[in-house]
């Protein structure tokens, strides 16, 4: 009956990655009208984006400091659905500049452009599978090789197009390409965190900490504008408020700030002030397009540092709260033990003894009697504390390691007990304790619902894990009830870091799986 | 003769117990139960004199067994028994099960229940 053990722990495995996978996720309206206003919409927002673009001068020719609209297309396709990149299209026909390109150039672009959107939306949502993108460092370090990835494509094919137009130089092809594909690279790692910090579900702040929020957001831009203002070499005077920003205010405070410092530094970088503004315009740009990528590296880096504290403290609030519910249900245990158990045959005892002892002159063969009956009494009483000593403080355990232990309850249990597999060496103390009392319930539940029934035991060690299965081929029937042995396993177990599962039926017998972090 | 049925979840006390009374003068074992179910069914067939229940116990606890029986076989003293005798439990008339004896069960049967925390 333990033929299934591969196949369970597997599941156990898929069930808890299940539940991480719920970001991103896709609502769409319903209808074909749905979906043109979508398409419609995205087209308006890409279009609009460019246009401020090139209003706010953040856009040349051929390539843009920050190119916005890849970006927004990302964003939109990343949240909503990649169904939608007839908008991205759409968005890109009506903003290409045709009176300054030839037509086939232009359309060669769009196509570049759209294929970037595409490419970086799915890369970007095959990447958040496994969690959130800026939650965590490491989600961070799989948002950056997508976007650099997608922005290289629009880049390749946009700057080819233009050298084929006639309308970049050769001795220009590299620096145009560079350009544009930091400008794009820019403009998605501004864009795509603002859009998916800002579209999570968040509380609403405290109006202390929302008069924060804008001072934060006051004094970033104050600073960033005199940094961008002075020839000097003063840009790192926005790192205070990005930091600031990302330190109190995590993932929205910071993307949002990193807008207001983008959008300053190349303000005056294009109007040839600040500290970018170069002779060269190739390099003027070059340096903005640096400084903007480090600036939110490092912005949402921070972010996602406290981010990943605030869970990692989440965390332990939890597992101390678990842990605390484990020792409240095993007190409860020992307590209604001892009140069942040793506390009534040591009462019993102490009648029988008072019995007894006014026996003694009128009927001593009764009151020896009576004593013989105390004797059993005692000893009886005396194997229940000791098994209840056991159970708190299993001191072969400690001593002798687990399969030690299994080994020598097996050997006085008055159930039948087939040893599967042992481990042959020591483990995780704490893992082996939790895995002790796994045993310990599970074949007490079986000593009180199975008592015919065989028990099997098999406990694997690997390097990551500790595996402890035990099973009966009784009827099954058993459940968790609130406060009951069961359910305090399961604290115990997910106390520990540890995976827990409970099967029981009339075909199966009932089985308990624990798995534990070594 | 005092016929007194003992209830108590617990089977070493009811062996106990039944230790007591049968050595006890003037008492007999009318039965004993292990919930406070059994004991109400039993009492309203076989109607004892005098019933030690226990207070706690699964299901009906003992002053619930207690009331009840009280009511439907008002002809029986009951008589609430823990081991966990506190203040509280002294003040509500709570018989120390620790102290069954003959002497104790003559006692209670004579006073009609007396609490008895000094007597130890």
């Amino acid at each position: 009956m333990l033929d299934g053990v591969g196949v369970s722990l597997t599941e156990i495995a898929s069930e808890s990655s299940v539940a991480q996978r719920v970001w991103p996720r896709v609502e769409r309206r319903d209808g074909v009208l749905g979906f043109v206003l979508e398409v419609a919409l995205l087209a308006a927002l890409y279009y609009g984006s460019a246009k401020l673009g090139y209003e706010l001068g953040f856009s040349g020719p051929v390539a843009a400091i920050v190119w916005l609209p890849v970006g927004v297309g990302i964003a939109y396709l990343y949240l909503r659905g990649l169904v939608f990149w007839p908008g991205v299209l759409l968005g890109d026909l009506l903003a290409n500049d045709y009176t300054r390109l030839p037509v086939g150039t232009a359309l060669a672009q769009t196509v570049g452009n759209v294929l970037e959107v595409l490419l970086a939306a799915y890369l970007l949502r095959r990447a958040a599978r496994s969690g959130y993108l800026l939650g965590r460092v490491d989600g961070l370090v799989r948002l950056l090789p997508p976007v650099a990835l997608a922005t290289m494509v629009s880049a390749t094919v946009g700057t080819l197009a233009s050298r084929v137009g006639g309308v970049v130089s050769p001795g220009a092809f590299a620096a145009v390409w560079r350009t544009w594909w930091l400008g794009d690279a820019c403009g998605a790692l501004v864009v795509v965190p603002l859009a998916l910090a800002w579209s999570r579900p968040r509380s609403r702040l405290s109006p202390a900490r929302a008069a924060e929020f804008v001072l934060m957001l006051a004094v970033t831009c104050t600073l960033t504008g005199i940094a961008f203002s002075s020839p000097k070499a003063l840009e790192y005077l926005a790192f205070p408020g990005l930091i600031w920003a990302g330190l109190r205010f995590g993932q929205r405070g910071a993307t949002l700030a990193l807008v207001l410092v983008t959008g300053v530094a190349i303000w005056y970088t294009r109007n040839a002030d600040g500290p970018f503004a170069f002779h060269s315009i190739t390099h003027s740009i070059l340096s903005t397009q640096l400084f903007i990528a480090v600036a939110t590296v490092s912005a949402l880096c921070v972010a996602a540092i406290v981010s990943e504290r605030e869970q990692f403290a989440a965390g332990l609030a939890e597992s101390r709260a678990a842990n605390l519910r484990a020792a409240d249900s095993e007190r409860r245990r020992i307590e209604r033990d001892l009140h069942d158990g040793a506390q009534q045959r040591l009462i019993a005892l102490l009648i029988r003894l008072r019995v007894a002892e006014e026996q003694i002159p009128q009927e001593p063969g009764r009151a020896a009697q009576v004593l013989a009956d105390a004797e059993t009494e005692l000893g009886i009483a005396l194997e229940e504390l000791r098994e209840l000593s056991h159970g708190t403080h299993p001191t072969v355990l400690t001593d002798l390691g687990l399969a030690t232990a299994i080994r020598s309850i097996a050997a006085r249990a008055s159930q039948r007990i087939h040893l599967v597999e042992l481990p042959t060496a020591r483990v995780d103390a704490a893992a082996e304790t939790t895995a002790y009392y796994v045993f310990l319930e599970a074949i007490t539940n079986a000593q009180k619902h199975a008592p015919d029934a065989m028990v099997s035991v098999r406990v694997r060690a690997t390097k990551r894990a500790l595996t402890i299965e035990v099973g009966d081929d009784g009827s099954g029937g058993a459940e968790e009830t609130p406060g009951g042995g069961l359910e305090g396993l399961r604290d115990r177990v997910e106390a520990a870091g540890g995976m827990f599962r409970l099967q029981s039926g009339e075909e199966i017998g009932t089985r308990v799986t624990a798995v534990l972090r070594l | 003769m005092i016929r007194v049925l003992v209830v108590d979840n617990s089977v070493s006390f009811l062996a106990a117990a039944t230790e007591v009374i049968l050595v006890a003068d003037g008492f007999e074992l009318a039965g004993v139960a292990q919930t406070g179910e059994d004991a109400l069914e039993f009492a309203r067939i076989s109607r004892p004199d005098l019933a030690l229940i226990d207070l706690n116990m699964p299901g009906l606890d003992g002053h619930e067994t207690a009331a009840r029986m009280a009511a439907e076989s008002p002809e029986t003293v009951t008589v609430v028994m823990t081991a966990a005798l506190d203040r509280t439990s002294v003040m509500n008339g709570l018989f120390d099960k620790r102290l069954l004896s003959p002497a104790a069960l003559a006692e209670i049967w004579d006073r009609a229940y007396v609490p008895s925390v000094t007597q130890r």
